[in-house]
């Protein structure tokens, strides 16, 4: 095998494995903090990826440019929909079950994210029609040439990097300041937490904006790269739980080290079995992780 | 007991709401028009990410549909379009076509775009009699079961997959090839064909790759391919995967000829793929810029009607309810059975070119090889083949992104 094979393989995985990281990350924070599984995760990197075509569209400018003003504007939206829809079930449920409610176990729950991920699809469908939309972007016809015949795209690069900076900001958020250490305890013990007088649901919504915002985010950057459609969340979101189980559930540094390690996996996988098996491998690893660590690499909620 | 009051209030309501659906459902126009029009079912991907291609074909049978009503129908009846959605899946086609059937009983179906979808509901249609028109599907299978009444408007797959794979061997002449499918029956069986036809002819196959339905990210197969340096890249994939197939293998230095099948023939993939799609080769069934004056007249009221070029499956529909009207007009009558055997034996110019079928109810059609230039600073489809239709030469890569 070519040395620069192996290594243009290696270097494509770990920039898979940041985005799987990214989409994986909201995903996991939401199950942590609100014990729930949202299937509907994809649809906020596609609103994102779109909101920043109609940024792109009615202001001008580069899509990467927009790209945090779309990803504010979708964590809002995240914000009113938990509002809307999911916080008068939560209050049901805590009533009934107390502050610890698991709400993934509600099939309520998981057949609202299902519904809200089919109602957004075809909203998106509605409002921009079926035909994928190419986002023109001055970084992603700027192609930056290594030594040994290696090239990649700015439009990569800055992929990887705004992925890798908003996990670093993301980490030091929780770890540093009064929120991030609010949404952190009402993660370790909900009930807990609002009895030295957080307010979960605020915190909630906290989370809601995080993981809806890091999705859309990136949708943004990916979108120029691989064109935007209604269906591009369903492309992810099977990818994201994947990542999200391996890493152990709720385990945001798990998520992150699961992101890459999926990414590495399917590369290495698809150079030595062929890449008819990518997928196999990527799942092959979810299997294992759980066959000798149930609750995933760093371990998880149970 | 407020209980009880609860469940009179809601079953009241039910009653209500199921009184009103059964009103509604009655009072569809049954009556005196339904003895004067024949039912014609549409299934295609109305949703979905192959809603795009649903669109082509809805569009397109909205259209043949008007045409031929507003030249009196067909033997003196009117057609009504009967249009359900897929999303390209089995079980949501198969109940759509049973209602078809059941409830609206329509006299033949126009469907679908995606093969598995086609070879799923086919069973049903033939057991009841109804005409399956497949204007889109290409899996070689659907006419080559020979029922009575199937019968296909375009190429099938192997036509098309050995065409191409011929026009590249003779005219290219490569030496090496390599291979990327979508990992499903179509792009497994598209590889196979035109692999082996490739190596019959003495090329050599380098590489093989695989991916799945639903990858937006192409670059690591690409990449296994750069390293096995082919002289030709043949792919089998949609609009969506080509185009970025395409920007991903300039993106990672990778500038050979490409070539593809039929799928790609769309303005929306030129628009999509940008100058990535210089100098790539592929098969189509229709062109819009071809000179017959039938194709001429077809996309002139396709662009007036919906003010966009046809694709090529809008071609494909167009032809399938032609393929109809001229046979019910030659048999002179609706019985099934004589229109199953009028398709067999119309020929007619349609769309796509001369329009005739062999005994399996499969059109013998010549595939369009064309070749993405630059045409006064616009990217378009150029005819390289068949000599009849064809536009201009073959331009290499290496004149294109230099060496």
């Amino acid at each position: 095998m070519q040395p620069t094979l192996f290594i243009e393989q290696t270097i494509l995985g770990l920039m898979m494995g940041g985005i799987y990281a990214a989409v994986g990350v909201g995903l996991t924070m939401i199950f942590g903090v609100m014990r729930l599984s949202n299937f509907a995760h994809g649809e906020f990197y596609m609103l994102g990826a779109f909101l920043t075509y109609a940024l792109v569209m009615a202001l001008g400018g580069d899509p990467y440019l927009l790209a945090p003003l779309s990803a504010i504007a979708v964590g809002l939206v995240g914000i009113a929909l938990n509002k809307l829809v999911f916080l008068s079930l939560y209050k049901e449920l805590r009533e009934a079950k107390g502050a610890a409610a698991f709400f993934f176990q509600d099939l309520r729950f998981i057949m609202l994210t299902i519904g809200l991920s089919i109602l957004l699809v075809d909203l998106a469908l509605v409002v921009w029609g079926p035909i994928p939309i190419a986002i023109p972007s001055v970084f992603t016809s700027h192609i930056v040439r290594l030594p040994g015949g290696l090239s990649f795209s700015l439009a990569r690069i800055m992929a990887f990097i705004v992925a890798t900076i908003s996990l670093i900001v993301l980490y030091t958020f929780l770890k540093i300041t009064k929120t991030g250490k609010a949404i952190r305890a009402t993660s370790q013990n909900p009930s807990a937490a609002a009895l030295v007088g957080i307010n979960t649901y605020r915190i909630y919504d906290v989370t809601m904006f995080i993981s809806t915002s890091l999705a859309a985010l990136s949708g943004s950057i990916l979108g120029p790269i691989y064109n935007v459609y209604p269906t591009m969340g369903l492309d992810v979101v099977a990818k994201a739980f994947v990542v999200v189980i391996t890493g152990g559930m709720g385990n945001l540094m798990g998520s992150i080290l699961a992101g890459f390690l999926i990414g590495l996996a399917e590369s290495w996988g698809g150079l030595f079995f062929g890449t008819e098996y990518r997928q196999v491998v990527a799942f092959l690893i979810m299997i294992l992780v759980l066959w000798f660590r149930p609750r995933g690499i760093l371990g998880g909620r149970s | 007991m407020p209980v009880s009051r609860n469940l009179l209030i809601g079953l009241v309501a039910v009653i209500a709401i199921v009184v009103i659906a059964a009103l509604l459902l009655t009072m569809r126009p049954i009556g005196p028009a339904g003895e004067e029009t024949v039912k014609i079912g549409l299934i295609a991907p109305l949703t979905g990410s192959l809603a795009e291609h649903g669109l082509d074909m809805k569009q397109a049978a909205i259209l043949a549909v008007e045409e031929i009503n507003s030249k009196g129908g067909i033997l003196g009846k009117k057609i009504e379009l009967v249009i359900e959605d897929t999303a390209c899946k089995a079980d949501l086609a198969t109940a759509a076509v049973q209602k078809m059937i059941t409830q609206d009983n329509v006299y033949a179906v126009v469907g679908e775009y995606c093969s598995t979808v086609t070879l799923a509901v086919q069973p049903a249609l033939m057991e009841s009699k109804k005409l399956l028109l497949v204007p889109v599907s290409v899996a070689t299978k659907i006419t080559e079961q020979g029922y009575k009444y199937t019968a296909r408007s375009c190429a099938n797959q192997w036509m098309q997959t050995t065409q191409h794979a011929d026009f590249i061997a003779e005219h290219l002449k490569p030496r090496t090839a390599a291979m990327l499918g979508v990992n499903d029956d179509y792009g497994r069986e598209g590889l196979k064909i035109w692999g082996d036809r490739v190596k019959e002819k003495g090329v050599r196959i380098v590489a093989e790759e695989y991916f799945d339905p639903g990858t937006t990210d192409f670059t690591p197969q690409l990449s296994k391919i750069k390293a096995a340096d082919p002289d030709i890249i043949f792919v089998v994939a949609n609009i969506r995967d080509a185009a970025n197939i395409l920007k991903q293998a300039h993106e990672i230095g990778l500038y050979k000829q490409f070539s593809m099948l039929g799928g790609v023939t769309s303005e929306e993939f030129l628009q999509l793929a940008g100058d990535d799609a210089l100098g790539l080769v592929h098969v189509s069934y229709f062109e819009p810029t071809s000179k017959r004056p039938v194709a001429q007249e077809f996309v002139q009221k396709f662009v007036q009607k919906w003010n966009r070029m046809p694709a090529m499956y809008s071609a494909g529909v167009w032809d399938a309810f032609m393929t109809l009207k001229y046979a019910v007009e030659s048999a002179g009558t609706w019985d099934v059975d004589k229109v199953a055997d009028a398709i067999r034996k119309v020929r007619f110019e349609g769309a796509q070119g001369t329009i005739y079928y062999n005994e399996k109810g499969q059109a013998q059609t010549k595939v369009l090889l064309v070749q993405v230039q630059k045409v006064d600073g616009k990217l378009r489809r150029v005819i390289l083949y068949p000599e009849s239709d064809k536009e201009g030469v073959y331009i290499p890569p290496e004149r294109l992104w230099g060496s």
